[in-house]
């Protein structure tokens, strides 16, 4: 039976809401910044209006969804060559023993992660930020999951050689 | 820093960034989308859609041998064009239309701050011009320019205690108009006399002065202009939740939609008085805009979009579909040819972008950042472009943004841009300060040549 407007736009209004704060999760994990983060979320909700027509199950809305969200954010990632040094608002809420230690830790971490491609990023934040399992990583970027076990492997080697001048200067330091 | 490190890191790093919940707003904005986005019907194809992709290859195919076509031609010309170089014509520009700024700054004392901009220090007659953020200024479709010089003493209810200095005048021009209290006995019978404000509107092509007046509080609003001695009402108590604005075509015709008793009416403006051309019992929104030249001047009454003729109203884009329903918004502007702009549609994509219809296709563009934090004025230019002035505490100002549909320049950095109008010729006539946060009487009368702005084309 053919859906009238208003029963199409109840519809993905019931569905994006649903899905609202797990894309919101993933968006203010990819870009680490919650101001950007709401752009990248109005504009997937955007494009997912725009692209309904085109999702013939709607039981897999949430997966097609968070799929344009990551093509969202990766693509805003690419265009705005967005580069940050890392947000330590929050940092109060981490109460650890060696706290300067901790922030230090933190901003050199996310300092090298805004150096990388903006894939390597989300792989990365996928996996760690997020505890996605290597199955979901695949799923949500749509490839095999040998591939995203290669890439999540080849983006870790590429932080960590980010993180390795410091390291060495550390290490001569007197 | 070992793998391990880094990954422990990585999980703290969670803990800093990662929200769990979308924030009302953002919510709120998702819900409204789908009323306001209209969708892509045929995008993505569908698999099965074979004769989209049969005549999207034919199209490839065409388009390919079209461009290779145009870059032998234009290689071709090249070659022509270099060994005919000395039989060639000179090379015609495209130079400004005939200016009325010129004509208008020469009876002006200004200053020149920058090449090509000037700031008003005496219209001929009045000096200095200070201003503050509250001062507007109306270029007119006759050339003239208008300003309408108020302060926050003025607003009420000081108005009558110091009314004088909330004048408006016609740049050059010694006449003045400003409004005085009026009484309400239908309300408030025998009571004082109460102060109204006033706002201006537009520079119709005769020369007259339109604003309309406001008791505050009052909810309502009159119509007013100004017949040469003070400011008469011409549209009483329009009840529409804003103000009764009217538009004005090429042919002279002043056009102006109003709420009467929940219906919104048409009407132009006769020698009798309001002509309705259409009533509609639908209500909802209803306004009228005209471009920058009178050439276009469109009208939204109910659902759809009327265009203004000297016959009367003609349907126009039939298909808007469901965005325009939920924009109620009075757009910023209209092009010659049709084109309509909003700025700042809640809702619409990201709330302060620019919202761009054709009459078909609705698009979005994104005001550059500096704009966004505080965008005080948008209007279009008879040549297309949208001009947005802004304002900001940390950005110097942040000035002027034209957007010509691709790209965006940005003028006067330093300025904070309080008004801002653009006259037939192009010339961008603006109220700005340039001390962040000391708005009161501190701003002046600005004008961009339409020279210096074509020159950074």
């Amino acid at each position: 039976m053919k859906q009238t407007q208003e029963q199409r736009v109840a519809a993905f209004q019931r569905l994006a809401d649903q899905r609202l704060d797990a894309s919101y999760r993933l968006a203010t994990a990819i870009m680490r910044d919650d101001g950007v983060a709401r752009d990248a979320v109005h504009d997937a909700v955007v494009l997912a209006w725009q692209r309904w027509p085109s999702l013939r199950d709607p039981a897999k809305f949430d997966a097609w969804f968070d799929r344009i969200v990551v093509n969202v954010c990766r693509d805003r990632l690419k265009a705005s060559r967005y580069r940050r040094a890392a947000d330590i608002r929050h940092a109060e809420n981490l109460t650890t023993p060696d706290l300067a230690s901790q922030v230090h830790r933190h901003v050199v971490v996310s300092e090298a992660l805004a150096r990388l491609r903006p894939d390597d990023i989300v792989v990365i934040v996928l996996r760690y930020f997020l505890d996605f399992q290597l199955g979901d990583v695949a799923t949500l970027l749509d490839i095999p999951v040998p591939t995203a076990k290669g890439r999540l492997r080849a983006a870790m080697s590429r932080l960590q050689a980010q993180l390795l001048p410091p390291t060495d200067i550390d290490r001569v330091a007197p | 820093m070992i793998e391990r490190d880094i990954e422990l890191t990585l999980h703290e790093l969670a803990r800093v960034h990662v929200r769990h919940e979308a924030p009302a707003d953002v919510r709120e904005d998702a819900r409204l989308v789908p009323l306001t986005t209209p969708r892509r019907r045929s995008w993505p194809p569908q698999p099965a859609d074979w004769r989209f992709h049969s005549i999207l290859s034919a199209a490839r195919f065409v388009l390919a041998g079209a461009i290779v076509a145009l870059f032998g031609g234009f290689l071709l010309a090249g070659i022509l064009a270099q060994r005919n170089e000395d039989m060639a014509p000179a090379a015609v520009t495209d130079g400004p239309s005939p200016t009325t700024t010129e004509a208008l700054l020469s009876g002006m004392v200004t200053e020149e701050v920058e090449p090509g901009v000037f700031r008003v220090l005496s219209d001929g007659v009045r000096e200095p011009l200070a201003l503050d953020s509250q001062a507007k200024v109306v270029a007119g479709m006759d050339g003239s320019v208008v300003l309408w010089h108020t302060d926050r003493r003025c607003h009420p209810p000081h108005a009558l205690e110091l009314r004088a200095s909330c004048t408006g005048y016609r740049l050059g021009d010694p006449e003045t108009f400003s409004i005085s209290g009026a009484t309400e006995p239908e309300q408030d019978p025998g009571g004082d006399l109460k102060p109204v404000g006033f706002g201006l509107h537009e520079v119709g092509p005769d020369g007259t002065i339109w604003g309309y007046s406001f008791i505050q509080g009052d909810g309502r609003n009159d119509l007013r202009a100004f017949d040469g001695d003070s400011l008469v009402v011409r549209k009483e108590r329009g009840d529409y939740p804003s103000e009764v604005e009217p538009g004005f075509a090429a042919d002279g015709t002043t056009w102006a939609v109003w709420s009467d008793g929940g219906d919104v009416k048409v009407g132009r403006l006769t020698a009798e008085g309001w002509e309705v051309v259409q009533g509609s019992e639908a209500g909802g929104a209803g306004w009228v805009i005209g471009s920058a030249t009178g050439k276009v001047v469109l009208i939204r009454v109910g659902e759809g979009i009327m265009r203004a003729t000297t016959e009367g109203l003609a349907p126009s884009y039939d298909a808007i579909e469901a965005p325009l329903l939920h924009v109620r918004r009075r757009p910023a502007g209209v092009a010659d040819d049709g084109t309509l702009w909003w700025a700042g549609v809640r809702g619409f994509e990201r709330p302060r972008d620019l919202v761009r219809f054709d009459g078909s296709i609705w698009q979005t563009f994104e005001i550059p950042v500096v704009a966004r934090m505080g965008p005080l004025g948008t209007t279009v230019a008879p040549d297309g472009s949208v001009w947005v002035g802004s304002g900001a505490y940390d950005e110097r100002g942040s000035g002027l943004h034209r957007f010509d549909g691709t790209a965006w320049t940005r003028f006067l950095p330093q300025f904070t841009i309080f008004s801002l109008d653009i006259g037939p010729d192009g010339a961008v006539w603006f109220i700005a300060n340039v001390e962040p946060g000391d708005n009161r009487d501190h701003a002046g009368l600005y004008v961009i040549t339409p020279e210096a702005v074509l020159a950074t084309d």
